[in-house]
């Protein structure tokens, strides 16, 4: 089992990343455990889902009161794939002061904590807490310094936590888990495009994300030119453009 | 002794005759108006009274009954001040009775008898014409606006005085000429319009506004704010190709009914541009009032709708909007009557992200609690996000181009292209612009050549595209073909399509 937990303001790219790192994780055989709330704990549930895994989510509620409203139907689906965890009883309702607790159930089932998004005071900084104590490996997805909502899991890098970039990291720390190889067929086709504009693209998107204004003054050539590759990368799953209208890489 | 004149009225956008009668009968002296008046033309009789007076005619000290026909009809306003101010003349013999044979009168008297201008003069002058008067006698600050297509029959006259001596032929008219193509150049030329020029980078928002003006394609753009959305929406007027003659006619007809006529530019030369605030209600965004009156989306038709901040405005407002997008006219039904207004505009929105409007950007400056932005941006789900066909993301700009001095392509060179686009469509004998087409009629013009309908296809698997989404990118795409001069939609044009298409939750995919 591995948690993967983070804020509930996770910005759009730190909720492609869980989505995407759930569903591998989940396509590796793991079973995802994490807190049902907005954000990344939703986006880590749903990820596995997609997957066809299992994913398990500890509540801070009784199990027939899933909370919050808007997760009701991922709890719906939970049921069918994995299960809804509480140490309250049925008919409990949800309370601030229950949340805290219930994270200590998600490091206490997880063999390995992946921290996605999480600022300075953050939920997620407590689950961490509590399973360092309990001698869980720690793994923190970096976020880049300007961004807020990624100070507390860059501060567990640099207090040590082990750095996930993708589903291989998280098998490398966890070597006791029994990890089944990743699916054969899907990795996208290796090697570079066959069109020198889609190349281009792809290359100054590897140093950073940029918009099309900005993809467009650095090739130098036309907003169409431009946006017509892009589409064709997007159906590739080559780029994926976030709601800032930034485009990076795909994974 | 009867006398009477006809005064032509509005009704929503049409217009109906109203015969004013005025009789006198002996009896203790005393004006009454029957036949469905409201209280503007109960006061007309202080004005008419004090108006005779002060133009030195004789007020007559009898029982004055003026009755406005049919009875049935609603009468609101003070323009009849002058039609009852005549049959007065008429009936008292201050005039000739037969002066009045086949005339129509409208104006609002002031107490010294001259006149003030009245809402709706042009398509009063419209009447005068289908009906077949003779003369029609306005305010002179009207009879620019009513020639237009009213012609010689409009009389423009400055006070009662003035209106008696020119019908009575005591005194010359004086003849002016209204000719509508010199209007539509000389009066308001798109030279004074802002100019695409003035706005720094946004290569890709550029794209979309000429785009969207080439195949009359609704466009959402969204983005932090200061990113220059308004800037870029102002400008989408001047894209287009100037009004036609008979359009410059129909959009005055609607300024004119809703009272929005400036001073000295009797026709509305330019594209409309409206951009109510978001507050704006329903009926002020569709039409409304006791009396139907235009509301924003028939004042900005044949041009342009901007609705910034669209996720703020009522949710019952932008429901309003859904007829006037498909129809290109609005009906709007009151409790006193139902009118049907013209309401083909172009529609663009511009929204945040999120109220405070930070939410994605790399900042993580916004402020707002879980969830609001999603709730924020479902607002626009529905009628209207299903009718744009073009989303772009107009992010904040970067310090080069704030502070570099780069050219930017001026409006006449998009205008130029937008104008080609255009006649590529009408070559192939398609009236309707691609945004307006339906989904089976725009995949039947598309045309598309196999690599693009390979494409296309993809796109609907992979990126999750609606039936909804993909009618939207073919529209667009037969656009991009126009601009292009492609007869065929080809792999390019359907690619570009997809850029502006509608974005959601991405999907995971196996990697």
């Amino acid at each position: 089992m591995v948690a993967v937990v983070g804020t509930r303001r996770a910005t759009r790219a730190g909720l492609d990343f869980t989505r995407q790192l759930a569903f591998d994780l989940a396509h590796r055989g793991a079973v995802v455990v994490s807190g049902l709330a907005l954000g990344v704990d939703a986006a880590a549930h749903d990820g596995a889902l997609a997957a066809g895994g299992e994913t398990v989510a500890v509540l801070g509620s009784g199990v027939d009161r899933p909370s919050p409203a808007r997760n009701a139907r991922l709890a719906t689906r939970l049921l069918e794939r994995g299960g809804l965890v509480s140490e309250y009883p049925e008919g409990t309702e949800a309370a601030r002061w229950r949340f805290p607790a219930r994270n200590r159930i998600i490091a206490a089932l997880a063999h390995a904590v992946v921290i996605v998004e999480a600022p300075e005071r953050s939920g997620a900084l407590i689950t961490t807490d509590i399973a360092l104590d309990m001698g869980r490996p720690i793994m923190a997805v970096p976020g880049s310094p300007w961004a807020r909502s990624s100070r507390g899991s860059n501060a567990l890098i640099r207090a040590g936590a082990a750095l996930c970039e993708c589903a291989e990291d998280v098998v490398a720390e966890t070597p006791q888990l029994a990890w089944t190889e990743a699916a054969t067929g899907t990795p996208p086709p290796p090697g570079a495009p066959e069109d020198p504009l889609h190349a281009r693209i792809l290359g100054a998107l590897d140093i950073e994300p940029l918009t099309r204004d900005e993809l467009t003054a650095s090739i130098g050539t036309s907003v169409p030119q431009i946006s017509s590759a892009l589409a064709a990368l997007e159906i590739d799953g080559l780029v994926v453009e976030d709601e800032g209208g930034r485009y990076r890489r795909g994974t | 002794m009867v006398a009477s004149v006809k005064s032509p009225t509005i009704v929503g956008f049409d217009t109906a005759a109203v015969h004013v009668e005025v009789d006198l009968r002996p009896g203790l002296p005393s004006f009454a108006v029957v036949g469905l008046p409201d209280a503007a033309v109960q006061e007309a009789r202080e004005r008419v009274r004090s108006g005779l007076a002060n133009q030195a005619f004789a007020v007559p000290a009898r029982r004055v009954v003026a009755n406005l026909a049919p009875a049935h009809l609603r009468k609101a306003g003070p323009q009849y001040d002058l039609p009852i101010a005549l049959a007065i003349l008429a009936a008292t013999g201050q005039i000739r009775p037969e002066a009045l044979a086949g005339v129509g009168a409208v104006g609002e008297l002031a107490l010294d008898g001259s006149l003030r201008r009245v809402d709706g003069a042009l398509a009063m002058g419209e009447h005068a014409v289908r009906d077949g008067w003779t003369r029609l006698v306005v305010p002179e600050q009207n009879a620019a606006e009513a020639r237009l297509v009213g012609g010689e029959r409009v009389l423009g006259v400055r006070s009662l005085r003035h209106a008696a001596d020119l019908l009575e032929g005591r005194e010359e008219e004086t003849r002016s000429e209204v000719d509508i193509d010199a209007l539509l150049t000389t009066s308001r030329s798109s030279a004074e319009m802002p100019d695409l020029r003035d706005v720094r980078g946004q290569a890709a928002a550029r794209r979309a506004l000429e785009v969207s003006a080439a195949g009359r394609h609704s466009l959402l753009m969204t983005g932090p704010p200061g990113a220059g959305k308004t800037m870029l929406a102002r400008r989408l007027p001047g894209l287009l190709p100037p009004l036609e003659p008979a359009d410059a006619i129909e959009v005055t007809r609607v300024h004119s009914i809703a009272g929005l006529l400036e001073p000295g530019h009797p026709l509305v030369s330019s594209r409309p541009f409206r951009a109510p605030h978001h507050t704006i209600s329903a009926a002020g965004l569709v039409g409304g009032g006791r009396y139907p009156t235009p509301g924003e989306v028939s004042l900005a038709h044949r041009g342009v709708l901007f609705l910034d901040e669209v996720c703020a405005f009522a949710p019952s407002a932008l429901d309003g909007l859904r007829q006037p997008l498909e129809e290109g006219r609005v009906r709007v039904v009151r409790a006193m009557a139902a009118a049907t207004f013209p309401a083909d505009m172009q529609l663009v929105c511009a929204g945040n992200p999120c109220p405070c409007g930070y939410a994605d950007d790399p900042s993580g400056l916004c402020t707002c609690p879980p969830g609001r932005p999603e709730a924020y941006r479902g607002r626009l789900s529905g009628p209207v996000s299903d009718r744009i066909d073009l989303h772009v993301r107009v992010p904040r700009l970067t310090t080069d181009e704030v502070v570099g001095d780069g050219e930017w392509e001026s409006s006449a060179d998009v205008r130029e292209r937008v104008a080609g686009a255009i006649a590529a469509r009408r070559e192939r004998d398609q009236p309707l612009p691609n945004g307006q087409l339906s989904g089976r009629d725009a995949r039947r013009v598309a045309d598309a050549e196999t690599g693009a309908e390979r494409l296309l296809a993809q796109a609907i698997d992979r990126l999750g595209l609606s039936a909804r989404a993909f009618d939207r990118v073919v529209r667009v795409a037969r656009t991009l073909a126009d601009l292009d001069g492609a007869s065929r939609v080809a792999t390019p044009h359907a690619a570009e399509a997809l850029a502006y298409r509608e974005r959601d939750g991405s999907t995971p995919r196996t990697a």
